[in-house]
């Protein structure tokens, strides 16, 4: 049943699906037309729009990660990895809503940075979102092949770089549409699987023997695995993991073109606001909780060791195997190959718009017609997928740990300039670049010059986070110009909006 | 500490907040998915009358493809 043709089998069946719908999509939309293709028309209903959000949020990580975190913090682990990446989606809810205020007509949020602070910022977070887009779609595709490789035996490397190539193929045909429609998809089989699977592990494990586990690990300090705050449901060490655990997702929201192409698609600003708060707060979040819970609570009643299991990347899928048998491993297999596409697949489906719009159109050919921009941004989203591929193969065995941490410190350093940018008139261009090079430069100097491991990665990603904030407000009342937001108003993008770009 | 009341409600709270968080998402989706599946089925009738009207006859408002699959 766990063989490689079983691992290849659901490989095979899952891209003939989802290339399936995207065929479907291409052949009843006019995709050489650049609105449709980034922006799906601007006429996505709520529902689909918070099916979307929702699984391009649950990635490996939200899984793997939230278990991680209930091994080690007890029953506030699942919490805290939960709220500290719900907090930046809460924050970008008013962020999209200012910007579909101030540029209703924008696809990218390149193109208010390049209206608000000139062309050398713009062109800063052009890189910033590029590498981001890049380094998440490169963890999707390591999360699919490591979940293959465990459960199937398939050979790592070729996994990976398959598995970049089908959520690159279907946002080459179907742009952000296909990602919508697929993720759709996804979502009734991550529905499934989750309801499914989750209550036969508890029901296997036992609620009161999850709970004796942990109560063992609390009081018995001479049990190796002993914490005392197993059971305690706000302790210090959790909520700092939760804090950091904002910090990292800040970075991975807010320079994430795909949130604000989705925001884009949105029928209305109220379907976008209640797609959003729904999608992340009502549903997203419960899934690390439950994960912290069943992977965390389920580690110690089975009475694994950390020495016995890799904590951070096998105890999920041990436990499915364990607890459920082949059935179990399959499932757990089904699961991250749905999450690791339809977040590799969201996130091309933002690079596309980025490469199209704020490169191909401003740099490469600036008179191109719709066709031949549609046309880029199909072909440039397959080469994205070959180096996204490369990329993955030569990450095996690699720590995802240590570049989860400097994709903290990196990529969280440009969120003051983005979101002051938006409300504060007095916030210039120059202010915006320093707070972005003093936030990297000191994140990056204390995560190098802290001894201290257990403290070094927090203080750089604090410090790449908060300084900029802290540079700009500092240096407000020294600034003369102010900025003039109806300006933001008229912008006029060079290709058609679909339904003339009329927003409620 | 927590005690086993408490653990219990916590699991089972957490269960029900994304069951229901999940099926409120799923029935909007289909409801959805039936209106456009209603529109494209109206949208494609209207084409085939267009093009079954004899050439004499005034011409039906052309109907744009409908954001479906």
């Amino acid at each position: 049943m766990t063989g490689a043709l079983a691992g290849y089998s659901i490989l095979f069946v899952f891209a003939v699906i989802l290339i399936g719908i995207s065929a479907l999509i291409n052949k009843n939309n006019r995709l050489n037309q650049v609105d449709e293709l980034l922006t799906a028309g601007r006429g996505i209903p709520f529902g689909f729009i918070a099916a979307s959000v929702f699984v391009a949020w649950v990635w490996a990580g939200s899984l793997m990660g939230a278990g991680e975190a209930g091994i080690w913090y007890g029953v506030s682990g699942g919490f805290n990895y939960a709220w500290g990446a719900a907090l930046p989606f809460l924050l970008f809810i008013p962020i999209a809503l200012r910007i579909r205020t101030l540029m209703p007509k924008s696809t990218t949020f390149i193109e208010f940075i390049r209206e608000r602070f000139g062309t050398r910022l713009a062109n800063t977070f052009l890189v910033f979102g590029i590498c981001l887009v890049l380094y998440v779609c490169v963890m999707q595709a390591v999360g699919i092949a490591y979940a293959f490789e465990y459960t199937f035996g398939l050979n790592f490397k070729i996994t990976a770089f398959l598995a970049s190539m089908l959520f690159a193929s279907f946002i080459a045909i179907a742009g952000l549409r296909g990602s919508i429609y697929n993720s759709v998809f996804q979502f009734f089989v991550i529905l499934l699987v989750v309801f499914i699977t989750v209550p036969f592990i508890v029901k296997e494990l036992g609620l009161a023997h999850i709970f004796e586990s942990l109560k063992i690990i609390s009081t018995d300090t001479a049990h190796p695995e002993h914490n005392p705050d197993a059971l305690i449901f706000f302790n210090t060490a959790g909520l700092r993991y939760g804090l950091s655990a904002v910090v990292i997702a800040m970075g991975q929201v807010l320079l994430s073109q795909s949130y604000y192409s989705t925001a884009a698609s949105a029928k209305s600003t109220k379907s976008l606001f209640w797609a959003y708060l729904i999608g992340t707060v009502v549903a997203w979040m419960p899934i690390p909780i439950i994960f912290g819970n069943v992977i965390g609570g389920g580690f110690y009643s089975l009475g694994l060791t950390s020495e016995e299991v890799a904590v951070n990347s096998g105890a999920a899928p041990y436990i499915f195997q364990l607890v459920l048998g082949d059935f179990g491993a399959v499932a757990f297999v089904i699961l991250i190959l749905m999450t690791g596409l339809t977040t590799g697949g969201n996130g091309l489906a933002g690079l596309q718009a980025m490469f199209t719009l704020d490169l191909y159109k401003r740099y490469i050919r600036k008179n191109a017609t719709e066709s031949q921009q549609t046309r880029f941004g199909r072909m440039i989203i397959l080469l994205a997928g070959v180096v996204i591929g490369a990329a993955a193969t030569l990450l095996d065995g690699v720590s995802l740990l240590m570049i989860d941490i400097f994709s903290g410190i990196l990529f969280a350093a440009p969120a003051a300039s983005l979101i002051l940018g938006l409300w504060l008139k007095r916030l210039n261009s120059k202010v915006a670049f320093a707070s972005i090079a003093i936030g990297l430069i000191s994140g990056l100097s204390a995560f190098v010059m802290i001894q201290d491991e257990d403290l070094n990665w927090f203080v750089g990603n604090m410090l790449s986070l908060f300084l900029p904030f802290v540079v700009i407000l500092v240096s407000l009342p020294f600034t003369k110009h102010r900025f003039d937001y109806n300006v933001l108003r008229t912008y006029e993008p060079d290709h058609h909006l679909s339904g003339g770009g009329e927003r409620v | 500490m927590m005690s086993f009341g408490a653990f219990s409600f916590f699991y089972l709270f957490v269960f029900a907040w994304g069951g229901v968080g999940m099926l409120f998402i799923a029935v909007v989706v289909i409801r959805e998915m039936l209106q456009i599946g209603k529109h494209t089925a109206h949208a494609d009738h209207l084409k085939a009358e267009e093009t079954a009207l004899p050439e004499t006859e005034e011409p039906v408002t052309p109907v744009g493809k409908s954001p479906v699959v």
